[in-house]
């Protein structure tokens, strides 16, 4: 005999497969080539009665037409069953008792079961989840069941219970989860099928399997960084906004200790920049030039056309001047030379 | 005999497959994904789970549905 909760579950699952059979695009009518049909059968008669008339030239003539029309026919036909073998769904929807099986397993198989028939959602809960060391919480795995079984859009969300979610940025509660969507990655065509079909157990063990992975190549957060990491330079943690990358060593430094150099724009930790020895600006050593004179390492605004800083630029300028003024004019040699 | 098989590994696909008489759990998923691990895998019978060496009945419902599930952006 059935219990109250199985009662309950019963009820769910007819509800469930009434809302989506009532969205599920329902097969289009078959088409019939009935009017070619008929046409056929016109002059079939027709060709009959020339025929028992010996009418030579009509029957040749109405021969064509039979033939004509019955390729027509055929051709109809073909497209219909192909219409017929496209519309065709690979399975069809879930049964109620299917379904009922599957909320029975569910029920057994997480550790909470809630249905909502106002806002037409199925939610389970999972266990606690931890990932490389880093605790996530119980996740609720909340399905909207108001379309299923012909929405393409994600009809569910991944709510984390406790909330603990990265230092970097609080709508990412799980490395694929933010603001409750779930990055499916392999899983997508798995979770599709599984909803087009009504397969609710295969769903929610499949999130809640993706929800147990960690793939450490395509995470919002990654976990190394969940909880915010630690400034190179000042050792202060940092995260979110705050939380700049050394463009050369990739390092996390803080607003506080990051340096942008004035030269390439770019970003940089204190250990990749090195200070101009006339300006005091800090530079890259990408863009850190040294003084072709004095050899001293300099910023580019400080160095001038000759790569030369201003002191050792106005130098070789002079002693140049010097060297014009000493020297003797060309033509004047040229004129005394003996010929 | 004929059993349902839901290979959750890819495209999710459900299908109807033959299989001998007394063919065990173990035997119909190396039929299916062959050369993995079936610890690696989520395997239910009758939505129930079971033994690598239950054997399998008419019309039963096997699904399998990997342990790792990757998430990935875009």
């Amino acid at each position: 005999m059935m219990c109250r909760n199985d009662k309950r579950l019963l009820r769910m699952a007819a509800a469930i497969r009434e809302r989506a059979m009532s969205g599920i695009q329902k097969t289009a009518a078959v088409y019939l080539p009935v009017a070619i049909w008929q046409q056929l059968v016109d002059l079939h008669h027709q060709l009959e009665r020339a025929r028992e008339r010996d009418w030579q030239m009509a029957e040749m003539q109405l021969q064509r037409d039979f033939s004509a029309v019955m390729q027509s026919l055929r051709a109809d036909l073909e497209a219909s069953e192909r219409a017929l073998q496209r519309s065709r769904p690979d399975k069809p929807f879930a049964s109620v008792d299917e379904l009922y099986q599957d909320l029975k397993a569910l029920h057994e198989e997480f550790d909470e079961l809630s249905f909502d028939r106002q806002d037409r959602t199925l939610s389970v809960t999972t266990e606690p989840i931890e990932l490389e060391g880093v605790y996530l919480g119980t996740f609720q795995i909340q399905l909207d069941w108001s379309d299923l079984g012909c929405s393409e859009r994600q009809s569910y969300r991944a709510i984390a219970v406790e909330g603990n979610p990265s230092a970097a940025n609080e709508s990412v509660t799980h490395p694929h989860v933010q603001d409750g969507f779930v990055c499916e990655g392999e899983g997508r065509p798995t979770i599709r099928a599984a909803l087009q079909q009504g397969r609710l157990l295969d769903f929610f063990l499949i999130v809640a399997n993706l929800l147990r992975t960690y793939n450490a190549d395509s995470p919002y957060v990654s976990l190394d960084d969940w909880h915010g990491v630690e400034c190179r330079d000042c050792g202060t943690t940092v995260s979110g906004d705050d939380r700049w990358t050394c463009e050369n060593c990739e390092s996390a430094v803080c607003g506080d200790c990051y340096y942008s150099c004035p030269d390439c724009d770019r970003t940089f930790c204190a250990g990749c920049v090195t200070q101009c020895e006339d300006c005091d600006e800090h530079t890259c050593y990408s863009c850190t030039k040294c003084c072709l004179g004095c050899e001293r390492d300099l910023c580019p605004n400080c160095l001038e056309e000759d790569e030369r800083c201003t002191t050792c630029h106005e130098q070789e300028e002079s002693e140049y001047e010097d060297d014009e003024d000493n020297r003797e004019p060309v033509e004047a040699i040229d004129a005394h030379s003996p010929v | 005999m004929r059993v349902l098989t839901i290979n959750n590994n890819g495209g999710g696909f459900a299908d109807y497959v033959e299989i001998a008489d007394g063919t065990t759990v173990a035997q119909l998923f190396e039929q299916q994904i062959s050369g993995a691990k079936p610890s690696n895998y989520l395997i239910r019978v009758n939505r129930q789970p079971c033994s690598e060496d239950q054997v399998l009945q008419p019309g039963d419902r096997i699904s399998i549905t990997p342990t790792k599930i990757e998430g990935a952006l875009g």
